[in-house]
């Protein structure tokens, strides 16, 4: 049983009016959010996606009622005015790539969470996804061709398959990362 | 997730011109929209990330492109962070499953040697002289077989020996004076003043080899044929740390003799 006065619930009913098909959305926007704040250069894109979602839900009860067209827009609008903001906060210069937004990693963590990520994954995974990351250029066409041929699939079909393994083996380094982080310093490095 | 799609040549492209800031703002904004609509796209726009990622590690990103990238993308942590694992990703995959080159590199030829030396202009004078010595020599070199080292041409691996991939081999044939040995320097390990590299043979006894020759990419060395017998060998190789210390790099070189 939902309360029709919590402004979250009331959001997603602005997106839908089947409450799942409203969550699916809702997880699209805001996985959408994300893409476009990192690619906009805006750190820290969660905490802006978290503050995008805040002020349409506070602005909701106000343009819900004669709202025209897709919520999304909405949302974008919304986001466009944060990445303004954002980008008129920033101290650092754009024209050189700032090298200690957040303190790195040790290298040799990233190397040690590749090594135990790789370790959980089967073994023709494993040799599926260095061997995808073998070659570059030309030689990466003609490997990946003969790489999906052998598999009996397509090419687009192999991106796929090799995209999904990258993001798990990205997702447990990152874990592994934040794991090690917390371990030695009582605070993990990540926050999401 | 969303469903999978084969992403279209114009879509990968629109997305690299967004990445890079090139795309016309009506562009962008279509290009936004639909990443806040569509699950698949989405999934596309990861896919193109992950590539324009890959060549910039590569370093086969236009100027550009790469100024593009690194203004808005790489500005981020999660931008950084992806560079750092797609870093270490690549060079993982070029360690254990790369392929090991085994090629002889023939020694300089008896005419190279003699067009060498005529190069040199304060020997002219003497080599003329000399000349029907060095014909008569020549003639006993020409007839000896080339000596000519064998090489490999290694990256490093992680693994420990005896698992992951199999090792690269070299053969020694008779007469063959060692093993010219190119080593990869790891990403991570690149720039440092000096390298030192040590040979692990199969009973774990250790000795140092010197450096014949580096430059940003590769160190090499030779390994005279007496110091190698059948069986399994790992290289160790330092870097110098500012702090004037030698510091291992993690994992090995393997190879095997046969």
């Amino acid at each position: 049983m939902t309360n029709p006065k919590d402004p979250f619930d009331a959001l997603l009913e602005w997106l839908d009016a089947d409450r799942e098909k409203a969550g699916q959305r809702y997880e699209v926007i805001r996985a959408g959010l994300i893409r476009i704040f990192v690619s906009k250069g805006v750190s820290d894109a969660e905490y802006y996606t978290d503050e995008v979602i805040d002020r349409v839900i506070r602005r909701l009860p106000e343009i819900q009622a004669d709202y025209v067209g897709d919520p999304a827009r909405y949302f974008h609008g919304v986001a466009r005015n944060i990445v303004m903001e954002a980008g008129r906060r920033r101290e650092v210069p754009t024209e050189v790539m700032p090298q200690g937004l957040q303190p790195d990693p040790p290298e040799s963590d990233t190397s040690e969470c590749l090594t135990k990520c790789l370790q959980q994954l089967p073994r023709d995974k494993q040799e599926f996804i260095l061997d995808y990351h073998l070659y570059h250029g030309h030689e990466k066409v003609v490997h990946h061709r003969e790489m999906a041929s052998e598999l009996s699939i397509t090419e687009g079909a192999l991106r796929t398959r090799a995209h999904h393994l990258r993001v798990n083996l990205e997702k447990c380094v990152l874990r592994c990362i934040d794991h090690q982080g917390k371990n030695k310093t009582g605070v993990p490095r990540h926050s999401n | 997730m969303g469903g999978v799609a084969t992403i279209t040549k114009e879509h990968e492209n629109e997305i690299r011109r967004y990445l890079f800031g090139q795309l016309p703002e009506a562009d962008e904004e279509r290009l936004e929209l639909r990443l806040l609509s569509d699950p698949a796209f989405g999934e596309e726009f990861d896919t193109v990330v992950d590539e324009v990622t890959d060549q910039y590690v590569r370093d086969e990103l236009e100027a550009a492109e790469r100024k593009g990238f690194e203004k808005s993308y790489l500005t981020t942590a999660e931008g950084q962070q992806k560079v750092r694992f797609t870093s270490e990703l690549l060079e993982r995959a070029a360690a254990e499953r790369g392929p090991a080159v085994v090629k002889p590199i023939p020694e300089p030829g008896l005419f190279d040697r003699i067009r060498a030396l005529w190069q040199v202009q304060s020997l002219r004078l003497a080599a003329t002289a000399a000349a029907v010595a060095m014909i008569a020599g020549g003639a006993y070199l020409a007839l000896r077989p080339a000596m000519s080292y064998a090489t490999l041409a290694l990256s490093i691996s992680t693994a420990s020996r005896g698992e992951g991939p199999a090792p690269a081999k070299v053969k020694l044939e008779s007469g063959v004076p060692g093993v010219e040995v190119n080593l990869a320097i790891p990403e991570q390990a690149k720039g440092a003043k000096d390298y030192r590299v040590k040979l692990v043979n199969g009973d774990d006894s250790e000795q140092d080899v010197p450096i014949e020759k580096r430059d940003d990419q590769t160190v090499t060395i030779r390994i005279p044929a007496s110091s190698l017998t059948r069986g399994q060998y790992a290289i160790k190789m330092f870097r110098l740390t500012p702090d004037g210390n030698f510091t291992r790099i993690q994992g090995s070189y393997f190879f095997n003799v046969e």
